[in-house]
């Protein structure tokens, strides 16, 4: 298999968004906060095991080489061999729906 | 091991659970050994736990030394197995090394043949020697502060490090800030790779430090952490090799170290202790315990003074200064003093006190020693009862004696502050509140505060400080200010705050529970000390904790704030500085006192260090230790320049740690910082985001994929929606265009059964009436076909099987244009003059090579063309020739794509195949200008898209056959977007910016035009079979209206795109008004009719009256390149081409009749036209009529469906774009023959010129804000096109219409021309044009005189609105380089926009 991207990074990555998602969902609930079950959950945080992780980089992978290749072609429909963002733009929303 | 091992347990039908523990336990360290086994190094056994002799079952106690037996056990038992298998042999030899030193952890033989000494940094022999020594023995190190005894433990610890590759090592340091600046310190003296170090304390919870103590090997601990964790056993004490104690005077009592110390010795763990310090102790004993406590074997002791140290010893200038006490504070003291006497006085008479003592010289450290004393060994005499009161005696006592310290050594304030807090205690103030002298003392130091009174020593140290930072540089100098009371810091602090910028001073304090003196937790004392390390202060005010082991190279003057300290301390406090230069230290002493004990303690302190000579042989007992290297190894000392990697510092948590050490973040390069940077800005407001509904055409169809296929929602969800929305008008015209077929059949029944036939067996479509005669006419075509010689470009443009019969059918069609000739008039003579006029332009043998001409060999002739055209035209002139080559190649394909598609449905089908066949010649043709090299990539994608297309066609037959078309349209549009990219490529290379905006809108309009026909064809489509598409919109106005919306949405993006003014993004947008085709005009329409500032229920007619406008432009820009190429002489079929193209555009357009008419009478007109070229124009007018064929059954589809009334706006719009085309097309239908192609060329001509004014007049009247005028007049032309059968009456109509909105149009010319910025490049062509063509409608027999009057009328209404205009347009016609509007032009101009105006109007 191609060397995927370091599942270390991705972990990072992924706890970096849990614990902003968790601030958020803090924020909101801050208002009926109950001690109990719910809390020790919410405290609790998200986690992936390794397993997850490395399917999730490999996810990745394809995601991102799909991203560029699609816009590589829309790039050089228009003859350039520089990928702009407005390529992306075009390609993205059938990506995003593709994955 | 691991490996090893546990197959045995299997072997071995009993579990057996120690084993099995042990193995759990000790996973790392065995995985580990098995690699070092397979070194083959030696030692193998990895926790070769210690032989027997060692194990004694009754010698722990506590957890700790549980597990370890337990550990010994399982090994114990463990180990005859391992002997029995044989594999371990080397493990014998362990033991019987090992045995006599009872060597725990295995040794690497190689690296115990020497031990390294750095020599990164000069060599000190002193450091050297007790290195030497302190590797095989445990030392306790006394070297005076500041020489280097980090560096010895580091040379140790690295030797340890390398000796035993699985020893674990341990650095302790009595404080956080210590061990975070050791283990700096050390990996910058030998650079033990940092993967191995870690610093633990308190900080890191107990499971991460079980952990940690497993994997790594060089720990920097504080002794808390040691000793917690030797106690809970997470600490694997068993591979403890060496343990280095700093600070180590501290190991009295049961401080961590002792307790931490006893616990290994307990186990019994054989390991190096090294401990240093500056201070062992200032009496005999203390030292002796700390010996006794440390197990320490050997002493090395080194003074300032021994002459292999002195040499490093920076000078220290000890200066005492002597401080008076101020008066108040003097009687405050004797009032004090007066207050304890009574409590002395009686604690002397019970027996308690000695009387010997001195009140005054009481101290706190006195009282309590008696009053431990006293509750060890109370007086016999004394009843228990009074036990209590001889306690609150001492701790009043105790209190006083406090606050008389303070007084004289800080001054009043703290005194103060301490007595108020006490006297609010009970104890304290139950027995002090009837005190009158304490009463006293309070008035006295409230009117001491209350004058402000400055404390005396405070004064002193501001004019040292204020001296010292006059003669050294603030930046570079540090200073420590001590002071061992905390609430003194505070006062400090208040003085220097007030001596300005000079001296940036913050405090250091240790951590406090107490709330009003709020300590700083060990966060904050690190941030401290980086801060004062870089300079960011250059004081800090310390009370004990900045004492011992900062190693600050910059202090060079200490203060100690009082001076009544241990000795120990004071010489810790002169430690921090003069490390590096010479230092000074100024000792701040109250006389009484204070500078008594200061004194005293000083000369003790000397008396301590005779004891500590000759490494203290005569004065201390030493204990034994052992060694830890094998007696058969003698290491050998090697120097060795180590390399050291940077020193990355620990983040304050693991997470940040990992993150440091990730490889990836430090191998993120420049450029992709800038990258994140770019699209990632830490502001977080301006980052890019993707936008998701930014090219809503390209979501019509589905993307290229790499390799992950397009999902169910993205197929049968987003697209099939976006196709509805947007391109709903596509999937209707298909089965419009069958219906229009069947029309057409009736009309033209012969011509128009061969395309349809053509196409629907190309599009496997099942159309009953065309059907039957699918494959008899395709096998005439391919018959037909091969002469034309087209295969080899189309095969290679549709790779699919199923795109051949398209191909077939193209070459068929366009075969049948020639071949057929004789057969359908209008095709014959479409194609031959496109070639004609190649032919001419080259001049060569190949024009008159009809037959033989393909579609590839006209686009090639087309580029040859161009070439020419080039070299003979101005480069400006050769770009825009070129362009509207390109443009006339679309026209050419899109009169072709007429010719045999307008009677059939198909017609859509082939003659966007058709178009795209042009295209790529286009592109090879721009490609050829700029570079060959880009020209494939285009060309690649229109194939890869056809193909696709082609595929998809075949695979969804009826219901999916909307897609292929829209995905044809898509294409091409995307073909004449890349062109375009090279034209501007091209044109940027000349130094005329505007040719690129002119080209670009070229091409996008006449992609919008076809788009237009498209959409209105669809439109009738719609209109016609409703109940078909009942599903999609039963009512015609809905899909119309969403039409509208989405005209108006692209409307908006591209006036946004225009706002932004950059041709690329112009580039760019075009891909997205594939899908909705008008959009890419809409755009630049839009934002000239935004300036306008139309009602936006009109923006759409707006936009198409734009569209004509710009229609127009092209046209007169057309001309003007014609009159160019007449004058070379050479280009006159170039000229009549491109006025075919013009046509064609028109025609398709439907919009721009007039233009064909001035263009006719340009070649009339001019005398140096041949025949051929008038031929040629009447080509172009049967071209012309072709076109109008085409878009006649459409209209009269919308016609016929919409009965009028329907929908006003999709009725305006028809009307707009073509509302008199149709009766030429029926003209031209009727006639067959040339002949009749005249009449209906002069006929169509009276219409188009009717047409166009009505046009105009329309688009004035949208744009003019005439609304109900425009509505009259799509109603009018509503009425007329249903009637069109009688021509005569439409031409009445139209006429009397025109001559109605002649005003508007003038109008509309107004207002259309200014907004249209690249107009502007056009317009100077269009001036050159405008002359032509006035003088073509000037001698244009078939111009009608009601049409050339009220043109004249609205040229001279109009001239006053259009002198605005002209303005701009005048100036650039006058001279292209002048083109850049001035105004000075327009004055000049205004004759010619007179002449242009009628022009303009006749164009539109």
């Amino acid at each position: 298999m191609e060397t995927s991207f370091d599942p270390d990074l991705i972990h990072a990555i992924f706890k970096l968004v849990w614990s902003s998602s968790a601030e958020r969902d803090e924020e909101t609930e801050a208002v009926d906060v109950e001690v109990g079950a719910g809390a020790s959950k919410k405290s609790r945080p998200t986690t992936a095991n390794h397993s997850a992780l490395s399917v999730s980089c490999e996810l990745l992978r394809l995601f991102i080489t799909e991203a560029i290749e699609r816009t590589a072609i829309i790039a050089e429909a228009e003859g350039t061999n520089k990928i702009e963002p407005t390529h992306l733009e075009r390609i993205l929303p059938q990506l995003l729906l593709d994955f | 091991m691991a490996a090893s091992t546990l197959p045995l347990d299997d072997d071995d039908d009993e579990f057996d659970w120690e084993a099995a523990v042990q193995e759990i336990e000790n996973a790392c360290e065995l995985a580990s050994s098995s690699v070092s086994i397979s070194n083959a190094q030696g030692f193998a056994t990895p926790v070769a736990m210690t032989a027997p002799s060692i194990f004694r079952p009754g010698g722990g106690k506590g957890r700790q030394s549980t597990l370890d037996r337990f550990i010994m056990d399982s090994d114990a038992t463990k180990r005859p197995r391992i002997d029995r298998s044989g594999v371990q042999a080397k493990e014998v030899e362990q033991n019987l090394v090992g045995g006599d030193e009872g060597i725990s952890v295995k040794i690497d033989i190689e690296a115990a043949k020497t031990w390294i000494y750095p020599v990164n940094v000069p060599l000190r022999d002193y450091q050297l020697s007790i290195t030497r020594i302190a590797l095989f023995s445990n030392t306790l190190v006394v070297l005076p502060t500041g020489l280097g005894k980090t560096l010895i433990a580091a040379v140790v610890m690295y030797n340890y490090f390398r000796w035993f590759p699985e020893g674990k090592i341990v650095f302790t340091a009595p404080s956080r800030p210590l061990v975070m600046q050791q283990i700096e310190a050390c990996h910058n003296i030998v650079g033990i790779p940092q993967e191995w170090t870690i610093d633990m304390t308190g900080q890191v919870n107990p499971a991460k430090r079980a952990n940690l103590w497993k994997i790594k090997r060089v720990f920097f601990v504080t002794p808390q952490v040691l000793e917690k964790d030797i106690q809970s056993g997470k600490c694997l004490v068993k591979q403890l090799v060496c343990l280095v104690i700093d600070e180590a005077h501290r190991a009295l009592g049961n401080y961590s170290y002792c307790v931490a110390v006893r616990e290994l010795m307990t186990v019994p763990v054989q390991l190096r202790i090294l401990a240093l310090t500056a201070t062992p102790g200032s009496k005999q004993p203390t030292i002796q315990n700390v010996i006794d406590n440390l197990h320490i074997s050997a002493m090395e002791y080194r003074k300032e003074s021994d002459h292999d140290v002195s040499p490093y010893v920076h000078n220290r200038k000890l200066e005492l200064i002597k401080v008076p006490m101020s008066e108040d504070a003097s009687a405050i003291n004797n009032l004090l003093l007066k207050v304890i006497q009574p409590y002395f006085a009686w604690l002397s008479t019970i027996g308690v006190m000695m009387l010997s003592v001195d009140v005054s010289k009481l101290s706190p450290c006195v009282l309590l020693n008696l009053r431990d004393k006293f509750r060890q060994a109370p007086p016999t005499s004394l009843p228990p009862s009074r036990y209590g009161e001889v306690e609150g005696c001492f701790g009043v006592m105790i209190t006083l004696c406090y606050i008389v310290k303070l007084l004289s050594s800080h001054g009043i304030k703290p005194a103060y502050d301490m007595l108020e807090e006490k006297l609010k205690q009970v104890s304290f103030g139950r027995m002090m509140s009837r005190n009158e002298n304490i009463s006293k003392v309070m008035h006295l130091m409230q009117r001491s505060l209350s004058h402000g009174a400055p404390n005396p020593k405070l004064m002193k140290m501001t004019e040292i400080l204020m001296d010292h930072f006059k003669k050294n540089d603030p930046k570079n100098s540090r200073v420590i200010i001590f002071s061992n009371f905390r609430g003194s810091v505070k006062d400090i602090m208040n003085c220097l705050s007030n001596l300005g910028d000079l001296v940036r001073a913050t405090e250091f304090v240790g951590q406090n529970s107490d709330k009003t003196l709020k300590g700083q937790s060990q966060k904050i004392q690190q941030a401290v000390l980086q801060k004062f390390r870089s300079g960011g202060y250059n004081a800090i005010v310390a009370t004990s904790i900045g004492e011992e082991g900062l190693d600050i190279m910059e202090v060079d003057l200490v203060i100690c704030f009082d001076a009544n300290i241990s000795p120990l301390r004071m010489i810790q406090r002169m430690g921090r500085t003069g490390r590096k230069h010479d230092g000074r230290v100024v000792v701040l002493a109250c006389e009484g006192p204070e500078l008594k004990g200061y004194l005293s303690k000083q000369s003790s302190g000397i008396a301590v260090r005779k004891h500590m000579h000759n490494g203290g042989i005569n004065s201390f007992n030493f204990h034994s230790s052992p060694r830890m290297v094998p007696h058969i190894y003698k290491p050998e000392v090697e120097f060795v320049e180590l390399t050291i990697q940077q020193f990355i510092p620990r983040g304050k948590t693991f997470k940040e740690d990992a993150s440091n050490s990730s490889p990836l973040l430090n191998s993120i390069s420049k450029e992709e910082n800038s990258l994140i940077a770019r699209y990632f800005g830490s502001s977080g407001i301006n980052t890019w985001k993707p936008s998701l509904i930014a090219f809503p055409g390209f979501q019509c169809f589905p993307s290229r994929i790499h390799t992950v296929r397009h999902s169910f929602k993205t197929t049968a969800m987003l697209i099939d929606t976006m196709q509805n929305l947007g391109e709903l008008s596509f999937t209707k015209s298909k089965k419009d265009l069958v219906i229009e077929d069947s029309i057409k059949n009736h009309s033209d029944p012969g011509i128009l059964t061969k395309p349809k036939a053509m196409q629907d067996s190309a599009k496997d479509c099942s159309d009953d009436n065309i059907g039957i005669s699918k494959k008899l006419l395709l096998g005439g075509i391919c018959d037909v076909e091969p002469p034309s010689c087209e295969t080899p470009r189309r095969k290679d443009l549709h790779g699919v099987t199923i795109c051949r019969p398209h191909n077939y059918l193209f070459g068929g069609n366009f075969i049948s244009v020639n071949a057929l000739g004789g057969v359908s008039v209008p095709y014959v003579p479409s194609l031959p003059l496109v070639h004609s006029v190649i032919s001419d332009i080259l001049q060569s043998g190949s024009k008159k090579d009809l037959v033989s001409d393909n579609i590839d060999d006209a686009s090639e002739i087309i580029t040859k063309k161009n070439e020419a055209t080039a070299t003979m035209l101005h480069d400006s002139l050769c770009l825009k020739n070129a362009l509207e080559l390109a443009d006339a190649t679309k026209c050419s394909s899109d009169r072709i794509n007429p010719g045999p598609c307008s009677p059939n449905d198909g017609l859509q089908e082939e003659y966007e195949q058709m178009e795209l066949v042009f295209q790529t010649p286009v592109h090879a043709q721009c490609a050829k200008l700029t570079e060959g090299g880009v020209a494939e990539t285009p060309g690649d994608s229109v194939k890869e898209c056809i193909s696709l297309m082609v595929g998809e066609s075949s695979k969804n037959p009826s219901p999916m056959e909307l897609s292929p078309r829209l995905t044809h349209f898509i294409e091409e549009g995307i073909v004449p977007e890349s062109p375009i990219a090279k034209c501007k490529a091209d044109n940027s290379f000349h130094a005329s910016k505007i040719p690129e905006d002119e080209l670009v809108d070229m091409l996008q309009k006449k992609v919008w035009d076809h788009m237009e026909s498209f959409s209105t064809m669809s439109h009738n489509v719609f209109q016609r079979d409703p109940h078909e598409f009942t599903s999609n919109s039963t009512n015609v106005a809905n899909p119309i209206g969403k039409t509208e919306s989405h005209n108006i949405k692209e409307t908006d993006i591209n006036s946004k795109r225009k706002a932004s003014a950059s041709p690329l993004t112009a580039e760019q947008s075009p891909m997205a008004n594939q899908l909705t085709n008008s959009s890419t005009d809409d755009r630049q329409m839009s934002s000239g009719a935004n300036s306008v500032t139309q009602a936006p229920k009109y923006r759409r007619l707006c936009k198409y009256g734009d569209k004509i406008k710009k229609l127009s432009c092209q046209n007169l820009a057309d001309k003007y390149n014609c009159s160019v190429s007449k004058d070379t002489g050479l280009t006159t079929l170039t000229k009549s081409k491109l006025v075919n193209c013009h046509k064609g555009r028109k025609n398709k357009s439907k919009r721009c009749p007039g233009n064909f008419i001035e263009e006719e009478a340009e070649v009339s007109e001019d005398a140096q036209v041949s025949e051929d070229e008038v031929d040629d124009e009447q080509n172009e007018k049967y071209e012309d009529s072709f076109i109008d064929d085409r878009i006649n059954p459409t209209e009269e589809n919308t016609q016929a469906e919409n009965g009028g009334d329907m929908v006003t706006f999709y009725r305006r719009s028809l009307l707009t774009q073509s509302p008199m085309e149709i009766v030429p097309k029926c003209l031209v239908d009727s006639v067959s023959s040339i002949a009749s192609k005249s009449r209906s060329y002069s006929s169509e001509g009276i219409y188009m010129s009717l047409q166009t004014p009505q046009n105009g007049l329309q688009s004035l009247n949208v744009s003019g804000g005439v609304h109900s005028a425009t509505c009259h007049a799509g109603s009018k032309q509503g009425n007329l096109v249903t009637s069109r059968s009688e021509q005569s009456c439409m031409l009445r109509e139209t006429s009397s219409r025109l001559e109605d909105r002649k005003k508007k149009l003038t109008f509309q010319n107004a207002c259309s021309i200014p907004t249209e910025s690249f107009q502007q490049d056009i317009s100077h062509l269009e001036l050159s044009a405008v002359d032509f063509t006035h003088n073509q409608v000037g001698s244009d027999l078939f111009c009608d005189d009601e049409f050339y009057q009220s043109i004249d009328l609205d040229a001279i209404e109009a001239q006053a609105t259009e002198l605005l205009k002209n303005k701009s347009r005048l100036p650039e016609d006058a001279t292209p380089a002048l083109s850049l509007n001035t105004p000075s032009e327009i004055n000049e101009v205004p004759h010619v926009n007179q002449f242009s105006h009628p022009s303009f109007d006749l164009g539109l």
